[in-house]
């Protein structure tokens, strides 16, 4: 399965990067993912919008443009090809 | 407590200035800035008046939360009856002048009557004067400030302003101060220019804001801006990015109207989001306003040295997406040139968007633009050429300035115009976040996000995340935001706070500032006040409740493709709970009860 990753925001400031491909050969849920891409980046994701084993208020993960908070947050399992979205809780307008 | 006790009246066509005392009796009712200001203006100003009237008048008002330690304690409102949606208007604006206006010992000032000849209002601790402004009237806001500022003997003056745009009275004229921060929306620079008042200038004040209990105000100021610094938004986000953050954020949520709303995806997002801003180069720092914490203002430099503040991602939106522009420059350039012109950015650049659609469906003809561009979705160029032709309403630029629904309606389409009470939606789709749609559907100055920002909620999760796709329970959530948002711009605060403060802490700076002593019901009591006493003033103006709605393109048309693909905006089964959660007629009236119990009527 491909997880084609956008990274915004100061993660993309931070990192320099904007999109990653990753390649999993078994489905992974939402935490195990960023943990996957953490190693990738060498950039630790789950210490950015993880905070007491729950996504911070105003992070945003969305999978094909769903919220996870609307799936099953952390746990959600990705079994298919997907792009996903990562934001840290930063926005305001 | 937390009032300076004097009000300056200053009627423009007999040039009398008086000073009165402060209703607090009426401060505890309406609380300052905003709401009071309205309560005043409804008790003085004949709904039906026309807004470029000598019997309209124009209100500058602090809160008392203006002029404090308080986060963000500078804000400053404009009321007055508003040109474009016909309805009571308040436009709220940061910066310094605000809380230096109050520090000359006034609340408010109230203009009345109309000037024979260009006039600014000149204040300081010991003189309020009217000054000729012939010599400034036809200029920039630039120049205005840089010449008022010198000619004030105080090179910390500071100077609120209208622009070309308001002299010529187009319709959403802005009110700009310290060149870059504008009361932006509905047209108050507008009316500024129709009573020949170019400027307010405040050279000086020595005086500080009474607070009730100083020490425990103190502690809750302290706590506030720890909780602040320490949230995501307000600690993180804002400061970093400002609020173009939000460009790639609505984008990826399919959300983000893009060529007048006939998409709501946008493919150049990569080459004009907050994150390009930054890895171009432009964004120099971020700047803050009097108090703030947050510090969400941007200073920028292109490349050719062109500096300004900005875009905002409201700015960035309305001139790039909707004019389907990915040009950095051009959108930064436009957003520069409306606060030159005295321009709210959204109303302009939505409007240059819908004379895009107009022109290629060939509504608008090539022969009507002169020499000027093609007004071709995607042209950067065509986007600063109608800025300015629009401010000095040369060309089309005289049917540009009438807003995109007047305009589009001049044409016979008022369908392509993306309005609410005939002022342009901001930068969300209302199809892929249904609460924002019944905000912007219901809300007393005509579209906008700033009275009741579920974009909070639905799409960032703060304070509890909720489905941007649901209906049920939308109507309950926007009137606790009307309500709060009432009270945070009437206190004289920033929307901002609100990421990250709550009910209970406005509460407590409130009370120890004013020592009002109220429980959380009585502050959002004077919420709803403000809010349905707005409400009934433009119901006497005759805006009826049938203009409680959306243009039909985003009730009717599905969004074509991306995240939000197939969903238009439900109103219909969100506007009969809101009506009722209001305590409302079925059709949407305050009712006698309600406007008693409130002691509107
Ligand atoms: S958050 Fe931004 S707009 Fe609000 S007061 Fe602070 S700097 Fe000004």
């Amino acid at each position: 399965m491909k997880l084609s990753i956008k990274l915004f925001a100061t993660i993309r400031l931070d990192t320099g990067l904007k999109i990653i491909d990753v390649n999993i050969d078994k489905p992974v849920n939402v935490l195990d993912m960023l943990k996957i891409v953490s190693e990738a980046i060498n950039f630790d994701l789950v210490k950015k919008l993880i905070r007491n084993g729950a996504l911070i208020p105003g992070v945003i993960i969305l999978l094909d443009g769903v919220n996870v908070l609307h799936l099953q947050k952390l746990e959600t399992i990705i079994d298919k090809d997907t792009t996903i979205s990562i934001f840290p809780a930063v926005a305001g307008g | 407590m937390a009032y300076m006790g004097k009000i300056l009246r200053v009627n423009l066509s007999n040039k009398s200035i008086k000073k009165e005392e402060f209703p607090k009796e009426l401060a505890k009712q309406y609380l300052g800035g905003r709401g009071l200001a309205s309560k005043i203006f409804f008790d003085e100003v004949d709904p039906k008046v026309d807004p470029f009237s000598a019997e309209n008048k124009l209100i500058f008002a602090t809160g008392p939360l203006s002029l404090t330690n308080a986060p963000t304690g500078g804000r400053y409102m404009v009321i007055t009856k508003g040109p474009l949606t016909g309805g009571i208007a308040s436009s709220n604006s940061g910066g310094f002048f605000g809380a230096k206006f109050k520090a000359t010992g006034y609340d408010m000032i109230i203009f009345e009557g109309k000037a024979d000849k260009p006039t600014y209002l000149f204040i300081d601790d010991q003189t309020v004067e009217l000054r000729d402004a012939s010599h400034v009237w036809g200029k920039g806001t630039e120049d205005t400030t840089d010449i008022l500022v010198a000619e004030s003997g105080h090179k910390t003056a500071n100077v609120a302003c209208i622009g070309p745009a308001g002299e010529n009275l187009v319709m959403f004229a802005a009110i700009i101060n310290e060149k870059t921060r504008a009361a932006g929306r509905t047209g108050v620079g507008a009316v500024m220019g129709s009573k020949q008042l170019k400027a307010v200038v405040v050279a000086s004040g020595k005086f500080k804001t009474p607070l009730d209990a100083p020490e425990e105000f103190k502690a809750a100021v302290k706590a506030n801006i720890k909780t602040i610094r320490e949230n995501g938004v307000t600690g993180e986000g804002l400061p970093a990015l400002g609020t173009k953050v939000l460009d790639n954020i609505i984008n990826e949520l399919g959300g983000y109207p893009t060529r007048n709303f006939q998409e709501s995806v946008f493919e150049g997002v990569d080459e004009m989001s907050g994150e390009a801003l930054v890895e171009k180069g432009y964004l120099i720092k971020n700047v803050a306003c009097y108090a703030c914490p947050i510090a969400c203002g941007r200073k920028v430099t292109l490349p050719d040295g062109a500096e300004g503040e900005g875009p905002e991602y409201e700015t960035g939106w309305a001139y790039g997406p909707h004019c389907g522009v990915n040009d950095l420059i051009s959108i930064t350039r436009a957003g520069f040139m409306c606060n030159n012109l005295g321009m709210d950015t959204i109303s302009a650049g939505v409007t240059i968007g819908t004379a895009m659609e107009l022109y290629e469906r060939g509504v608008i003809k090539k022969e009507e633009l002169g020499p000027g561009p093609e007004l071709k979705f995607g042209s950067g160029e065509a986007i600063i050429y109608y800025t300015k032709l629009m401010a000095y309403r040369e060309g089309i630029g005289d049917k540009l300035a009438m807003g995109s629904y007047r305009m589009a309606d001049s044409y016979g389409h008022p369908e392509y115009s993306m309005t609410v009470k005939k002022q342009e939606i901001p930068a969300y789709d209302p199809r892929a976040v249904q609460g924002q749609g019944l905000a912007y559907a219901t809300n007393n100055r005509g579209a906008d996000h700033t009275r009741a920002y579920l974009i909070s909620p639905e799409v960032l999760g703060i304070p509890e995340k909720l489905d941007p796709q649901q209906n049920e329970g939308k109507a309950k959530h926007v009137k606790d935001a009307q309500e709060l948002t009432a009270i945070v711009d009437s206190a004289g605060l920033c929307v901002f706070t609100e990421f990250a403060l709550g009910p209970d802490d406005y509460l407590t700076m409130l009370n120890n500032a004013t020592g009002f002593d109220w429980t959380l019901e009585e502050m959002m009591k004077a919420g709803e006040r403000i809010w349905n006493l707005e409400r009934e003033f433009n119901l006497r103006a005759g805006i009826d409740t049938s203009l409680d709605t959306l243009p039909k393109r985003l009730l009717n048309d599905k969004i074509p493709a991306g995240p939000s693909a197939g969903n238009t905006n439900r109103l219909s089964s969100m506007l009969g709970d809101y009506y009722k959660e209001r305590g409302w007629t079925e059709d949407g009236k305050p009712t006698q009860e309600k406007l008693k119990e409130l002691g509107i009527v």
